[in-house]
């Protein structure tokens, strides 16, 4: 029964990686259609997308905005995250539904409301609106993660500095940071990804000025102008999963096992 | 009389309506060892939580040298604390860990250096300096958490039930370490556990605790053999308690065992009419026969269960439906098996009285 | 005594004023900034729905009465239904595989089921509008069968109910995941010797146990489902739309933003409406727990 199970599984995981695995060949096609198999392969796609002002705006603007909001996230999320974790206060229920709501609520309904929201402050198709919003979007995702790490570190380590002659400030930046300095990564991290993915929001905020490279993907597919995307979706695949196989390199190596 | 170094003085900690330590009182010797004993919520955490300062007292003083530490931050209070799970600092190395108060007192580094290596050669971890707390075992690890808190000479060591993660080989080995640490160190130390064996073996002195109160301190032998009260009686050591009551001079009348003799002397706060527990130790019955039991108190015993330990036997049985125990090293007597019935006996001596009142 | 045992209580509350002040100022900006930049743009769509063009009920009576429009809701309904019941058959064993097993396979397939989760959304839709293209392999596959005239597969619901399918299934194989992990291997073995078979203990020991993770994935891919946006608008036809498409068209089509906000709203409640169940059965923290 093992057996059917595995079968099955690996069946269903080709289902899920099949598909991004399609796209690798397609950027190399010599020709503009969507045909599959391309008929020849050549770079020609790769030159003109570092070469094009249409791509690398949206991918740098992306960039950028993601950088601002991940800093401005953490900024916000890191202290309340404290703050419902170790304090007791009345509301908790409140406040926790008040932070998660973003991750709640659909994102056209949010898309709606910031495009008509920023409308009137004429925050429309600028990189500061996009990062606003973002960081709105991306707290309940940050508040997870720090939440979870701060529940699982351990305060002994604090007490065992103050017995030691360490005063609250310095308890705080010798050793209550540094441990925390993991999880505060990847919450950051998080973030970052979320700012870079996100689609919905920025398509009707981001205007031509503070186009993002999901907004221009978006835009590409559906008016169906080139390939380019498929060379996009390369690199970021590639991007990936070159990751993924740092990380996992990384936990292999018992020093740095955390 | 020289004023007591470390004075606990009538306090009591309440959270709401639970109260957590009430109405203690005890005085502690410079370089003393003392244990506080006690099961789970007796208070005896709380307490050394309050002289850390990690809680305030609800009521009443602690003072160190004359002085009241209670108005002191933990982190000004040159006290030392050793945790139950060490709380090593995982992002420094081992040097770094044990450095950390004399880089928080402002120490030169030369300084550091030359203190940091005595104390690991103090607890024998010289060659593990630059190592990680996640690369240590748990006694490493244990020893590097008590030269962090002895390092810079603190007035007083405080330990959390230290030895609780440890395997029973390991524990033993550590408990010697620790008075060997003590012994050189000469540094005052309060010592918190569960374990009597435990307080038994290290304390100079052990204070036992019950519900949040003070219920005995006293040398570890004052503890075994003169308990005050009859949780201190059952907490330390394996007991026999009956209850006494109708004392005519050294004849006292036991629920279900009869009149039996015990000293003279009465305990202190017993009147005349008074009832009594009555605590006699295992370890001090034997089996008697018709020969050799005169001057003993003597019982009919129906043996209900043997346990042998290999070193000794542990024989559970009854009197008139009163539960006893006895413990006999060496040999297996003759005559002992389950369900047959033999003759118990102990001196009067061996008879210890708890006033009830 | 009393003198030391007032200052100390009086010392004490002076202590719960800090720190309720402490906690104001940690929690304020997060609260402040939640409020400003995302309850006033949503209470915006709320107040847009109910007085464009006029102050009135008028747009969510359109909403409900037009039949075009129900069945839009109910056809939304309908597709996240099945999203939800494909994600949860198809990510069942996979998750069975990477949260039960501890080998080779095991992490394999959690890598690819991590790739496919971090790999945005773009990139996936675009991936399948060239495998159910005209001139994609699948269509290619049909052609080689034999069959002169394949059917249409992009732009319709199948290839937008599949697009969703292979987004979510990252999601549930996940919430799956996180509880079958906490799944004691000696149940099944203590099942096994008292003398169940290994499918029945299955049946009668595990699949029970997941249930709770069942019930979370499902929560929360139908959720995700009913506002899905990019995935229907890209691969989705012009007949039987789903909520989001309809959104879509009556901002960027009609310019009816009233309506669009009336959208919205419903969309808003239909999703607040299953998560309150939810939170009243199990407790929305075990969501994302």
């Amino acid at each position: 029964m093992q057996r059917i199970f595995l079968a099955l599984a690996v069946i269903v995981a080709i289902f899920l990686t099949l598909p991004l695995l399609i796209i690798v060949p397609m950027s190399f096609s010599t020709v503009k259609t969507f045909q599959f198999p391309p008929p020849g392969y050549g770079l020609q796609f790769y030159r003109n997308f570092f070469s094009d002002p249409t791509w690398l705006e949206p991918t740098a603007n992306s960039v950028v905005i993601a950088v601002i909001m991940a800093v401005l996230t953490m900024a916000l999320v890191v202290p309340a995250s404290f703050a419902y974790v170790r304090q007791r206060f009345l509301g908790r229920g409140l406040i926790n539904l008040l932070i998660m709501a973003p991750l709640i609520v659909p994102s056209v309904v949010s898309a709606l409301g910031y495009y008509g929201a920023f409308g009137l402050v004429r925050l429309n198709g600028t990189v500061l609106g996009v990062a606003l919003a973002h960081t709105a979007l991306a707290i309940p995702v940050a508040f997870l993660v720090m939440t979870a790490t701060l529940k699982g570190f351990d305060r002994n380590l604090e007490r065992a500095a103050m017995i030691s002659g360490a005063t609250p400030l310095r308890t705080f930046f010798h050793v209550t940071m540094p441990v925390l300095a993991p999880g505060i990564a990847t919450a950051a991290l998080f973030a970052f990804l979320a700012s870079f993915n996100e689609a919905v929001v920025a398509l009707f905020i981001a205007g031509r000025n503070a186009s993002t490279l999901p907004k221009k993907m978006f835009e590409s597919i559906r008016l169906e102008t080139d390939p380019v995307i498929s060379v996009v979706s390369t690199i970021l695949v590639a991007i990936l999963v070159c990751f993924m196989l740092g990380s996992l390199l990384r936990r292999g190596n018992p020093r740095n096992a955390s | 009389m020289n004023q007591p170094y470390l004075s606990i003085r009538n306090v009591a900690k309440f959270y709401g309506s639970v109260r957590a330590v009430e109405e203690v009182s005890l005085d502690i010797e410079k370089g003393e060892f003392v244990s506080f004993l006690g099961p789970s919520g007796s208070g005896k955490t709380t307490t050394l939580t309050m002289i850390a300062g990690f809680e305030q007292p609800s009521r009443g003083q602690i003072l160190l040298n004359g002085k009241d530490l209670t108005v002191l931050h933990p982190w000004q209070r040159n006290i030392g604390m050793v945790f139950q799970n060490y709380a090593l600092f995982p992002h420094m190395s081992v040097a770094r860990n044990i450095g950390f108060p004399l880089r928080m007192r402002k120490v030169s580094r030369a300084e550091i250096d030359r203190r940091v290596s005595a104390v690991l050669a103090l607890v024998g971890l010289g060659a593990l300096a630059e190592r990680h707390p996640r690369e240590l075992s748990g006694g490493q690890q244990q020893r590097v958490a008590m030269a962090r808190g002895l390092v810079f000479d603190p007035d007083v060591l405080l330990l959390d039930e230290p030895l609780g993660a440890l395997d029973k080989n390991l524990r033993e080995q550590m408990q010697v370490e620790l008075k060997r640490i003590h012994h050189d160190s000469g540094t005052t130390m309060v010592y918190v556990t569960h374990d009597q064996t435990e307080a038994m073996t290290m304390s100079d002195r052990i204070a036992v605790f019950s519900q949040g109160r003070l219920e005995q301190i006293g040398v570890p032998l004052d503890i075994y053999h003169r308990p005050k009260t009859k949780f201190v009686g059952e907490f330390v050591g394996d007991s026999n308690f009956f209850t006494g009551r109708r004392r005519e001079g050294d004849t006292l009348a036991v629920d279900g065992l009869g009149p039996i003799k015990v000293p003279a002397e009465k305990p202190a706060n017993a009147g005349d009419a008074a009832t009594y527990d009555v605590m006699v130790r295992p370890e001090r019955i034997r089996l008697v026969d018709a020969g050799n039991a005169a001057g003993l108190n003597v019982v009919d015993l129906q043996v209900s269960t043997i346990v042998n330990y290999g070193d000794s036997l542990l024989v559970l049985g009854a009197c008139n439906q009163l539960p006893v125990r006895l413990r006999i090293a060496g040999e297996f007597p003759a005559g002992l098996a389950e369900g047959a019935t033999v003759k118990a006996g102990w001196s009067p001596q061996d008879t210890h009285l708890i006033a009830r009142g | 005594m009393a003198v030391a045992a007032e200052a100390i209580s009086s010392g004490q509350s002076a202590q719960y004023r800090r720190d309720r002040q402490k906690t104001f100022a940690l929690l304020a900006p997060c609260v402040a900034f939640l409020l400003v930049l995302f309850v006033i743009p949503i209470g915006y769509v709320l107040l847009l729905s109910v007085t464009d063009p006029t102050v009135s009920l008028a747009q969510f009576e359109r909403v409900f009465t037009t039949p075009i429009y129900l069945r839009v809701l109910w056809h939304t309904f309908f597709v996240a239904f099945v999203v939800t019941v494909l994600t949860l058959v198809l990510g069942y064993p996979l998750a069975y595989v990477t949260a039960c097993r501890d080998d080779a396979w095991s992490k394999i397939l959690l890598s690819l089921v991590a790739l496919s989760f971090w790999t945005g959304l773009m990139v996936r839709t675009y991936s399948w509008m060239i495998i159910l293209g005209k001139s994609g392999p699948v269509i290619g596959l049909i052609k080689a069968f034999g069959v002169a005239e394949p059917p249409q597969l992009l732009f319709t619901s199948f290839s937008s109910a599949l697009g969703m399918t292979h987004i979510m299934l990252p999601y549930m194989v996940l919430a799956l995941y996180s509880v079958m992990k906490k799944f004691e291997p000696n149940y099944l073995r203590a099942a096994e010797s008292l003398g169940a078979t290994p499918f029945t203990a299955f049946r009668a020991i595990f699949v029970p146990l997941s249930l709770p993770g069942v019930v979370n994935g499902s929560v929360l891919v139908f959720t995700i489902c009913l506002g899905f946006y990019i995935t229907p608008i890209l691969l989705g036809g012009p007949r039987d739309i789903m909520l989001s498409q309809l959104i879509d068209q009556q901002v960027s089509e009609m310019l009816n933003w009233g309506f669009a906000a009336a959208l919205s709203i419903v969309l808003l409640a239909a999703t607040a409406v299953v998560l309150g169940i939810y939170n009243r059965l199990v407790g929305l923290d075990r969501l994302w727990g």
